[in-house]
């Protein structure tokens, strides 16, 4: 699993890593009941304080992504299919939000942005 | 998270500089940074946790005991670094360890030799001969041998080479693997704190100022900076601190949201530890 | 715990040790060898006891004064009350030390056991805890300089005053068979009661001051 953080980004670092494990276990990086590192050692490799990565493991495990067993640590959660498209939904709907205010500003039409996604999904496909 | 160290209502009055009903607690399992400037009442703070100064009011508790009437209790499991070493300099290293060993119930040899080792240690040595390094390491040996919960150091890292001081953020990481350990270390050089700090607590003039989690301090605040035109009167107020220059502007805001509503084309940087201290310490002036 | 720190204290002025001792043993012999005063034999202990007393202490104060290491054990388990008693028990293990290199020394001169006596040894107790049991507490309150002086001000009126005590003494010695109902041995043994008592309260009081103390 990669963890990259940004001291750009606008997002507080506990909800950048939280995403990116997110990530990680909706395109099957992280398998159901994997383990995954305890707080400290994650803090500790990515330089962030036990309290962030608590929360991103409270967070997480409040989204029924990851299990926590006390003096065991935290496992990737047994699949969930409803929970995992939605979450892919949200993901990607979230990205359009972005576009559509973008589009919106600059004065692009809905239709216009319509031709834009279907065109940009056929390139993607003639790569693959 | 439980706490491991409360303060409460700490005073103490000197002619100069006095600590003003100082209150904070300290969380299990964190590394706690105290930072302040030179004189703020960090030494004044940790020796008065360690009994070694009397205040005139307040309390110390300790993972639920009373300091006054557990004493011996705590100390057995607070493990303390101070800043000039405090040792018997005429002794050696290994008779300042007799001395200091049998205080401990739970002194433990084998670790304390495995750091005399780690360290390069010489335990003939006299400790008045050892380096301002040297000294350190053998204060972290003492205070790493008797399996304290609760790590105390105050300035560990002045005076040190910036490779020692990365030697002892690694040490304290490593200290904190084991459950339920905490550290509480004080410090005016920041950038120690970047890498290892869970909390920070920020004091001055004998004030507490911050006492945040550090990454929610470093999320919410941010380094601005862009073009001098975009200063006026409504953004002004949202900076802790502004340096404006003909060739553009830099400063330090906690209101993110409202500066990048003002002025979107502006470059928000994460700060440092060291640009929020300086901002809330000797701000005011800058600022206005 | 307690005997650490006193070894402590051996450990700082481990240097003058060895000459200390040699001192309290070789003293005794090279003055009685060259005299035949029986009343300079029966002051002996004392004085001896007094000098070495002072002298150890004000090596280990000295030490104690130019170094942090009193701050450090105060943080430790040990706590300030611990150190303290310390200090208390090393002027005694050094009065012991002292008495002991006499024995020793009467065996090689027996003229020597003229001082050797409960009353002698009692009398030697009952000054050193006089004098310590004011001076311990002087010096934490007031500190090590202070003391320094009251010290040397001692060691020079010590010699000069060996006469008049002794007269002083004997008729204390005196006045006590008047007024007091008690045998000879019951005074001994009153004398080493008082030093403890004034031991004990010097060291309570020192506790007390020390607790005040910033380190």
């Amino acid at each position: 699993m990669r963890i990259i953080l940004k001291n750009s980004s606008d997002l507080p670092l506990y909800q950048q890593i939280k995403e990116q494990i997110k990530t990680a276990i909706l395109n099957g990086e992280l398998k159901a009941g994997q383990q995954l590192p305890s707080i400290r050692a994650l803090a500790n490799d990515l330089h962030v304080s036990v309290l962030t990565t608590k929360r991103v493991y409270t967070d997480l495990e409040a989204e029924g992504f990851i299990l926590s067993r006390v003096g065991k640590g935290s496992f990737v959660a047994p699949e969930n299919l409803e929970l995992y498209l939605e979450s892919k939904r949200r993901m990607v709907e979230k990205q359009l939000t972005e576009v559509c205010r973008l589009a919106r500003q600059l004065g692009i039409k809905p239709e216009e942005l319509h031709t834009m996604l279907d065109l940009l999904m056929e390139e993607e496909n003639d790569e693959s | 998270m439980t706490s491991i160290l409360e303060v409460n209502n700490l005073t103490k009055t000197y002619d100069q500089f006095s600590l003003d009903r100082l209150s904070f607690s300290l969380q299990k399992g964190c590394i706690t940074g105290f930072i302040g400037v030179n004189g703020a009442g960090k030494t004044t703070t940790i020796k008065s946790i360690l009994g070694l100064i009397n205040p005139e009011a307040g309390s110390i508790r300790f993972d639920g005991m009373e300091m006054n009437r557990q004493e011996k209790q705590i100390k057995n499991r607070i493990g303390f670094v101070l800043d000039e070493g405090y040792f018997y300099g005429m002794l050696t290293v290994k008779e300042m360890k007799n001395v200091i060993a049998p205080a401990y119930s739970s002194w433990d040899e084998q670790t304390f030799s495995n750091w005399i080792g780690r360290f390069g240690l010489n335990p003939n040595q006299k400790i008045a001969s050892l380096s301002t390094g040297m000294r350190m390491k053998f204060a972290v040996a003492l205070a790493l041998s008797h399996h304290a919960d609760l790590l105390i150091m105050d300035e560990p890292t002045s005076g040190l080479d910036p490779m020692m001081r990365s030697e002892l953020m690694a040490i304290l990481l490593d200290f904190m693997k084991e459950e339920g350990k905490s550290v509480f270390f004080s410090t005016h050089i920041t950038s120690d704190l970047d890498k290892v700090a869970d909390m920070l607590i920020l004091i001055d003039g004998g004030k507490i100022l911050l006492n945040e989690e550090k990454d929610t301090l470093l999320d919410n605040h941010a380094r601005i900076k862009g073009d001098s035109r975009w200063i006026n009167e409504r953004t002004r107020p949202l900076f802790l601190t502004l340096r404006e220059t003909p060739y553009g502007f830099e400063g330090l805001t906690h209101q993110k949201e409202a500066l990048r509503q003002e002025m979107p084309d502006a470059v928000f940087e994460r700060p440092t530890i060291e640009d929020i201290m300086l901002a809330y310490v000797g701000g005011a002036e800058i600022a206005h | 715990m307690l005997i650490n720190l006193v070894i402590k204290d051996f450990m700082l002025m481990k240097k003058y040790l060895l000459f200390l001792v040699l001192f309290a043993l070789a003293a005794p012999i090279v003055i009685a060898s060259q005299t035949k005063d029986d009343s300079l034999l029966f002051l002996m202990p004392f004085y001896l006891i007094m000098i070495t007393e002072i002298a150890t202490y004000l090596q280990v104060s000295k030490f104690e004064s130019i170094s942090r290491g009193a701050a450090f054990i105060c943080a430790t388990p040990y706590t300030r009350r611990t150190f303290i008693e310390a200090k208390y028990l090393f002027v005694f293990v050094t009065f012991v030390g002292i008495l002991f290199a006499q024995i020793v020394a009467s065996f090689l001169l027996p003229s020597l056991k003229t001082g050797l006596n409960l009353n002698a040894v009692g009398a030697a107790f009952l000054m050193v805890s006089l004098l310590f049991g004011v001076l311990i507490p002087c010096q934490i309150k007031f500190g090590f300089d202070v003391v320094r002086w009251i010290f040397f001000g001692l060691a020079f009126l010590i010699p000069f005053s060996l006469g008049p005590i002794l007269r002083w003494y004997q008729s204390l010695g005196i006045h006590f068979s008047f007024s007091l109902p008690v045998s000879q041995t019951g005074q001994i043994l009153l004398m080493y009661v008082f030093a403890v008592v004034i031991t004990f309260v010097s060291m309570y009081a020192s506790i007390k001051i020390y607790e005040k103390k910033d380190l």
